[in-house]
């Protein structure tokens, strides 16, 4: 476990800027407490500094997981969010989109979102923007990044992409050996 | 144990094989199973062992015995077959030639110690190495060599020989091909050759050039598009991890404002380029379009053209001057 480099940061940073904007300094800057970013074993895990501090004590190899993973760097340097985040990415998300009930079970099997799928979805979404999906109720089910903007999918054919998936809940059940 | 009886009412024939001492209950499961599980299994015990008692008895030291008949219940192996392995070439020849291997006792007689003595191996019958003279042959070329240092030599190349041997059969085994090691024929101290250096051993080929100059590479520049030197020889450091989070805290605020910085910058520019042609094109309005349809504007070439053909057309009327003089005409 490691604080993260400078460079890292700016990569997490960036990564949870293109969902969450400016809130960023919301996740930093907390008034519950001191909460910190980690490496541990390549994967960045998001934590109170008092749960950090007792998850020092477990050495490199034993320690599994503390607090919340917020994803991975890849063998390639690059950062890729995984599906544990969505609890701190849903709440502060700048562009929204709201999924059908028919479309749910599609999003959650893994497939990207045709703008038939859609019921609703934040005005001014810029194209390639990382976008937070909720159920009709409101229940945040993953993310993705938009591949056409708000103005863009209005005028595009139902059978067309609007969002590519990233991650969905359906990966709790999918990919558990690989989520910690 | 006395209350309950000997003889056991099954309702399908179960599978009996004595060879295994196996016993498959076929019968359906009736009521709670597990309630009926023990005396299930003490009666199909009792059945089993009923058959048992059917076999042909001997008395062997008070001891009843009987001899089990062969399994007939096909049980899985434990273990996958083994590989067929290929033949070594001795054995192809022996196969060939049809030579069949002769099997040696363990031990032999030896007549001098009149002793038992293992064939083989330490402490063998018949040892050549503990010869303590050897004759020099009549037809010796030289008499004074030492025929025991010959002899150990021949044990040492027979020795390799047999070994490379195998190995040249493992390699057949496993369809390869043995490798020669390094050629003595190579130059020492040379390299690789360019054209067999593989991607990692160019890379540090050109890393270690790039770092060979006097200044040490520090105004080497690089190609566009090069990978920086990764493997500098510094050792990455981190901050400490139980360090206050507070000014961890600091640290990244200050990234997040650089990042944002960054970012507004990229933003304006782009949404600069973007705005500019949209803001001068006219808005998509389908009566409007029309209209511009019917009146296209006129470009500089047409009316050029247009003055030409006038100028020539005056020309012709006249009858005085030709098209090219006129052409003149019409620029003035």
């Amino acid at each position: 476990m490691r604080p993260l480099t400078e460079e890292e940061t700016s990569l997490v940073f960036a990564k949870l800027a293109s969902f969450i904007g400016d809130n960023v300094s919301m996740l930093i800057d907390r008034n519950d407490g001191d909460y910190c970013f980690r490496n541990h074993k390549e994967r960045v895990y998001y934590c109170s500094e008092n749960l950090m501090r007792q998850a020092a004590c477990i050495a490199r190899e034993p320690l599994l997981s503390f607090g919340t993973c917020l994803g991975k760097f890849t063998k390639t340097k690059k950062f890729h969010l995984q599906i544990t985040a969505l609890d701190y990415l849903a709440p502060y998300a700048k562009y929204k989109v709201w999924l059908k009930p028919n479309a749910e079970q599609q999003f959650l099997y893994g497939n990207n979102i045709l703008k038939s799928g859609i019921g609703r979805m934040t005005e001014g979404t810029p194209t390639h923007a990382g976008i937070v999906v909720y159920s009709m109720t409101d229940v945040p089910l993953g993310f993705g990044v938009s591949a056409k903007g708000t103005a863009d999918s209005k005028r595009a054919d139902p059978t067309a992409l609007v969002v590519l998936h990233q991650c969905d809940l359906g990966e709790y059940l999918r990919n558990e050996a690989h989520l910690n | 144990m006395a209350d309950k009886s000997t003889t056991v009412e099954k309702v399908i024939d179960p599978i009996i094989d004595l060879g295994n001492l196996l016993f498959v209950d076929r019968d359906p499961i009736e009521g709670d199973a597990l309630e009926n599980l023990a005396t299930r299994a003490r009666n199909n015990t009792q059945l089993l062992f009923n058959n048992i008692w059917q076999l042909e008895q001997k008395r062997i030291d008070e001891a009843i015995t009987v001899a089990l008949p062969l399994g007939t219940y096909r049980i899985p192996r434990e273990k996958k077959l083994p590989e067929k392995k290929e033949p070594t070439k001795w054995e192809k020849y022996a196969a060939e030639k049809g030579i069949v291997k002769r099997k040696k006792d363990k031990k032999v007689f030896d007549e001098v110690t009149k002793e038992w003595k293992p064939t083989y191996g330490y402490r063998r019958a018949n040892d050549p190495t503990k010869d303590w003279v050897i004759e020099v042959p009549d037809n010796a070329e030289d008499p004074n060599k030492d025929y025991f240092a010959e002899r150990k030599e021949k044990k040492k190349e027979r020795m390799a020989k047999n070994e490379m041997q195998r190995l040249k059969n493992l390699a057949r085994q496993m369809k390869t091909t043995v490798k020669t090691g390094p050629s003595t024929e190579k130059m020492i101290g040379v390299g690789v050759d360019a054209k067999e250096k593989s991607k990692q051993q160019v890379r540090f080929a050109v890393d270690r050039a790039k770092i060979s100059t006097a200044s040490a590479g520090k105004f080497q520049e690089g190609l566009k598009g090069e990978k920086k030197n990764i493997k500098t020889g510094k050792k990455r450091k981190f901050e400490a991890n139980e360090a206050p989070v507070s000014s961890e805290k600091e640290r990244s605020m200050k990234i997040l404002q650089t990042m944002k910085a960054k970012k507004a910058k990229i933003i304006e520019e782009k949404a600069s380029a973007v705005a500019g042609p949209i803001a001068d094109k006219p808005k998509f309005d389908p009566k409007k379009r029309k209209s511009t349809k019917s009146e296209p504007t006129r470009q500089k070439s047409q009316i050029h053209r247009q003055t030409w053909f006038k100028n020539k057309v005056d020309a012709k009327k006249k009858g005085t001057a030709g098209a090219g003089k006129s052409k003149g005409k019409g620029k003035k």
